[in-house]
């Protein structure tokens, strides 16, 4: 029973500087206290307090209590005792001994104390002996947890007050969780009694800072679909904070797609997972490729978690139901009058039958000699370089504009007409180029003749090449080389790679070799590269000399590039030239949201040319950030730099022309489903004659993508260039349209104004382009698919597909090179020709699934495929100490501790263990295992006894917690003082 | 230290950093047909027009315009050009395609109406060379 208790009023503010923690103690007039201690004889009603005059100390107002500040400690003096019955209503807890009442005393009315604090931390809060305790001897007090505080320390004791010990504060230790719920909560109770009889008690009150805290995982890390495909992703939101929060949702997706269900916002309590799931459609002209994917959950503006995933687009089933070959015939015209002959072309990409993929283009223009290739450009025509191209899973041969790289040394950047050949298995390599010399429209004499053969050998790889490679399109080159190489299998993360070829080319001969060291880990990225091609870039090489370093390293959230480069050149296009750089560019991620980087950098060349020598000599340093918050990206930087000039003509002095060089730029920009708008500002200052433009400044506004008018989608860009001098302004503008029309078909309509470009479509007019094209999918594979299969939901794991175990859909399914997705039914068709086996992206499976360990053993002939998909299981596992014959149980923290979970076919499943001997496998697949245990890392020498636990993981079915009785291990004692060797030591329980 | 000789150092100095362009008789202005290759480090061109529409005390400006061929790819080019001549038969000028602050430098000798020379751009990319012509089709 609750009675009123009126004591008086009293506040105490100090700083329990012995435990660093601020406490309040308050006493106050109140009515109805919940756990006031109070005894029953009117005779000992206890007195209300007065504060003294000198106290620094405000008269506390219950009703409103003022905030206090004062450092000082309030003394309190007992006045005379109102006319009121105080009622005995001592609620001791039954868990501890409690502090029998001797006689009937004045039970005391203690305001809480209550302090900040914040989860995974042990707060220490320090209670005052209550004033009016002082002056009645020693003080004992008792701290009862409440709740489930987990205190530390003394819970009980005696504050000498008699021996000078008045001062000293009960202290009390809180240690919370990770999970504390934010708010108020009381933690302990502490009772005060005096001789025998309990005084009073003190509520210990902590509040606990609220933690915004979320983890995010997805239904699937891979998501297969066809252009035009709806995807569903589904994901988990865990608030792993301390509070109810409302917790913010979005997803990154490319421009223009469309996302329902994102964003969002989800309410969760504190430590509840939601399941939601938001769905994107694959626009119907998306490209086959990997796209990637983000989901971030925020609360306050704050980016708290994010999960990402890779949505594979793959070739078009969506339409016909499987697998179709993209065939895009086109015209356009460039509407000027010079130029409005209309130009053909006609692409082809996707599979053929029995295996074979082609990509191909044809274009012709019906007036070479107008054509504008710049206008064409901005609709995607390119003229020249009509090639066919045909290839499998290992090789590739392509017909018309080709060209190949062969390696540094034995020639790069061989491109013309001809025909070349690839190959690539698991064994051998071979590629094989002969060509007449082409360069888009451009042609010469010559001939590019090579082959390269090579073999994978323990990881590395060997091979040799021979070329013969002659061509004058842009600047006459001349080589002839013969070389072998290779490289080494990886070890430590090293990968050593190297050449030797002989060189042959117009003005002499050598032998050219190259080498180069790769290391890549996680954190580090490390190249070095260096190479002496005789005869240079003139000999399908890039230098005649070259080296160059870059590497890379991460800490924490630093991260370090830094690069060099020397190289040399000579031919007669230039004379020699040397050029040298360094760049050093540390980037910092503040967090999720900005990013800090700083680039340093220099360059220097020297060219004799013909008409001299001359040089230049750049240092400059560059300040930037970056931003993105939500679809918002910004970014901008600061760059200061000095350049110097030299130029030496024959018979005049030299020349030097030195300065400084300054800018600053800013970008700002959304990314939407509604379209990207960009804005960006950017003002360069250069001293005069050391190759920049004394004033640049550039405005520019961009918006791309944006839908209008159904599925027409408009891009619109303006740039205005000021240069401040003689030079005058110019003022770009494009604007585009795309409309999509019936018949699959597709309107393509673009203007450019761009003052900066001459000839018949450039200068001060508006130049139209207009392009028609259809597309149309020719199906190829329904009629020769090699394997057909599906993934169903294997309920009973009995591996074959029973009635009404239905098909899994979005399954990305793979085999060698080739890629598809399970339909709505779980259906899949592939149609390469290759040995290698199928296989299940297990990435693509809904969370907690995995594929039957079966479908991994088809053969390559087998034609009809079906794989089942089992719901693994979660299984815990429970190391209980347990005494031993001793009776003497092991105290141990079990936490470097590891159990193994071994299946019958001897894969092996691993959880680490926790404090308390907790491991949890999350996700099983069904089967029998065994388990054993890796103990021997924990503190406290423990063993198992008796034969290893099994257990039995069924699809779909609950695997109940499993114990395992864990002993002390007995431990022998060596004497070293006993010479006897082994029969010398003693043995016994540590 | 001598103030003196101090004194003409600096003056010194001022004469070999700057540079005289001044009391040249060589007239650029007009429009020049352009075709620039690379050579190193790998091969590509550039045809096009340069025109240099003002020239004042040796300094010239003026646009640039045309297409850039490499590998199989065309793709228009255009921007500011910015120069001095450096004495009756040299020029010494940038050209800023795409509007991109390193400029491409071009060192060449004119003779008549043609000018010949080398130039080299770099940037973070590395280093780029070759050779240019350039033939003026309408003067001044």
């Amino acid at each position: 029973m609750k009675r009123s208790v009126v004591i008086g009023a009293l506040s105490f503010t100090l700083v329990a500087a012995a435990a660093g923690a601020t406490v309040t103690l308050r006493n106050v007039i109140r009515h109805g206290a919940r756990r006031s201690v109070s005894a029953a004889a009117p005779s000992a009603a206890p007195v209300p307090a007065v504060i003294r005059p000198d106290t620094l100390i405000q008269t506390v107002n219950p009703a409103a209590p003022a905030t206090r500040t004062s450092l000082r400690r309030a003394t309190l003096t007992p006045a005379a005792a109102p006319a009121q019955r105080v009622a005995p209503a001592h609620e001791a807890p039954a868990a501890l001994t409690p502090i029998a009442p001797a006689a009937p005393v004045a039970h005391l009315d203690l305001e809480p104390v209550e302090a900040a604090a914040a989860p995974r931390s042990v707060q220490v809060v320090a209670v005052p002996v209550p004033a009016a305790l002082l002056s009645g001897g020693d003080v004992q007090y008792q701290v009862v947890p409440e709740g489930d505080a987990h205190l530390v320390g003394a819970l009980n004791g005696t504050v000498a007050v008699t021996s000078g010990e008045a001062n000293r504060p009960v202290v009390v230790a809180a240690n919370l969780s990770k999970s504390a719920p934010a708010g108020v909560q009381t933690v302990a109770r502490v009772q005060f009694s005096q001789s025998g009889a309990v005084r009073g008690e003190v509520l210990v009150r902590l509040n606990v800072l609220t933690i915004h805290s979320a983890l995010i995982r997805l239904g699937q890390t891979v998501l297969g679909g066809h252009a035009g495909d709806r995807i569903p992703l589904r994901y988990f939101v865990t608030n792993t904070g301390n509070a109810t929060d409302t917790l913010a949702v979005r997803l990154l997706a490319p421009g223009g797609w469309r996302v329902v269900g994102a964003p969002t916002t989800i309410v969760i309590p504190a430590g509840a997972t939601a399941t939601e799931e938001v769905t994107l459609w694959v626009p119907s002209d998306a490209g086959i490729g990997s796209v990637r994917l983000g989901v971030i959950v925020s609360a306050g503006g704050r980016d708290l978690a994010r999960a990402d995933a890779g949505l594979e687009v793959v070739a078009g089933a969506a339409l016909h139901g499987g697998p179709s070959l993209q065939v895009n015939s086109g015209v356009a015209s460039v509407l000027t009058n010079r130029t409005s002959a209309p130009v053909f072309e006609v692409d082809a990409t996707g599979p053929l039958a029995n295996g074979l993929t082609m990509s191909g283009r044809f274009i012709q223009a019906t007036n070479t000699a107008t054509a504008d290739p710049i206008a064409l450009a901005r609709v995607g025509y390119y003229l020249g370089g009509s090639y066919l191209s045909v290839g499998a899973s290992h090789w590739r041969a392509t017909a018309g504009a080709t060209g190949h790289t062969f390696s540094d040394i034995t020639g790069l950047n061989a491109y013309g007409r001809g025909a070349s050949f690839s190959f690539d298995d698991t064994r051998y390599t071979a590629d094989v180029l002969g060509a007449s010399p082409s360069v888009g429209t451009q042609s010469s004499s010559g001939h590019l003749y090579g082959a390269r053969i090579g073999m994978h050998v323990d990881g590395g790889w060997v091979g040799a090449t021979a070329t013969d490679l002659q061509d004058n399109v842009f600047a006459p080159r001349q080589l002839q080389a013969i070389g072998v190489g290779g490289m080494s299998p990886a070890f430590s993360g090293f990968t050593l790679s190297g050449e030797l070829a002989h060189r042959s080319y117009a003005t002499g001969s050598g032998m050219g070799w190259s080498a180069e060291v790769d290391q890549r880990s996680a954190d580090n990225q490390f190249q070095l590269r260096a190479l002496s091609a005789p005869g240079g870039a003139a000999a399908y090489a890039r230098a005649k000399s070259e080296f160059d370093a870059q590497a890379a390293h991460t800490i924490g959230n630093l991260q370090l590039n830094g690069s060099a480069f020397l190289s040399t050149d000579q031919n007669q296009g230039f004379g020699s030239l040397r050029s040298v750089g360094w760049s050093v560019s540390p980037r910092y991620e503040v967090d999720s949201h900005l990013s800090l980087t700083l680039d340093a950098h220099g360059s220097a060349y020297s060219v004799n040319g013909a008409v001299g020598s001359f040089g230049s000599n750049e240092t400059a340093v560059r300040a930037g950030a970056a931003m993105h918050v939500g679809p918002f990206y910004a970014s901008g930087g600061l760059t200061a730099g000095q350049v110097s000039r030299t130029t030496n003509l024959p018979n005049a002095p030299s020349i030097v022309d030195a300065g400084g060089r300054y800018g600053i730029e800013g970008t700002m920009g959304a990314s939407t489903d509604r379209g990207l708008f960009e804005a960006g500002v950017s003002y360069d200052q250069s001293a005069a004659r050391v190759g920049y433009l004394p004033h640049e400044a550039l405005l520019s506004l961009r918006a791309d993508n944006v839908p209008v008018w159904g599925n027409s989608r408009v891009h619109a860009e303006v740039q205005q260039y000021l240069w401040f001098g003689a030079l005058p302004s110019a003022t770009l503008v494009r604007l585009g349209v795309v409309v999509p029309l019936p018949q699959d078909l597709h309107l393509t309509v673009d203007v450019q104004h761009n003052p900066l470009l001459t000839g018949p479509t450039g200068g001060n007019r508006w130049v139209p382009v207009v392009k028609l094209e259809h597309t149309l999918s020719v199906a190829t594979g329904s009629s020769h698919a090699l394997v057909r299969g599906v993934v169903y939901e294997d309920g009973n794991g009995n591996g074959v597909r029973d009635r009404g175990e239905a098909g899994v859909p979005g399954v990305v399914v793979r085999r060698g090179d080739e890629t598809t997705v399970t339909d709505k039914n779980g259906e899949f068709t592939l149609i390469q020709e290759t040995a290698e086996r199928l296989r299940v992206d297990e990435t693509s499976l809904p969370f907690g699934d995995v594929a039957n360990p079966a479908s991994e053993l088809q053969s390559p002939d087998q034609r009809r495929v079906e794989i089942g998909i089992w719901a693994t299981a979660s299984v815990q596992v429970r190391l209980v100490p347990t005494a031993d014959e001793t009776g003497r149980v092991p105290r141990v923290d079990f936490r470097p501790g590891l159990v193994n979970a071994v299946d019958s076919a001897g894969n092996v499943w691993s959880a680490r263990t926790d404090s308390t001997g907790t491991a949890r496998f999350d996700a099983l697949p069904p089967g029998t295992y065994h388990l054993d245990f890796q103990l021997q890392d924990v503190r406290e020498p423990v063993h198992t006894a008796g034969p290893a636990p099994t257990f039995v993981v069924k699809p779909g079915a609950t695997v109940p917690a499993i114990r395992v009785p864990v002993y002390p291990r007995p431990v022998r004692l060596f004497d070293p003082t006993n010479q006897r060797g082994r029969g010398g030591a003693t043995k016994g329980h540590g | 230290m001598n103030p003196a000789l101090g004194l003409c150092g600096i003056l010194l100095a001022a004469c070999v950093t700057s540079t005289d362009t001044g009391s040249s008789t060589l007239v650029v202005t007009g429009t020049w047909d352009y075709a620039a290759s690379q050579s190193t480090p790998t091969t590509a061109n550039i045809t096009g027009t340069l025109i240099v529409s003002s020239q004042s005390n040796g300094i010239f400006q003026g646009s640039a315009s045309g297409s850039e061929t490499e590998g199989s790819t065309t793709t228009p080019v255009s921007g500011p050009i910015a120069g001095q001549t450096v004495n009756d038969t040299t020029v010494d000028f940038d050209i800023f395609f795409n509007s991109d602050p390193n400029g491409r430098r071009h060192v060449a000798a004119v003779v008549r109406d043609t000018m010949r020379g080398s130039w080299v751009e770099t940037g973070g990319a590395g280093t780029f060379a070759g050779s240019f012509t350039a033939v003026r089709r309408s003067g001044p």
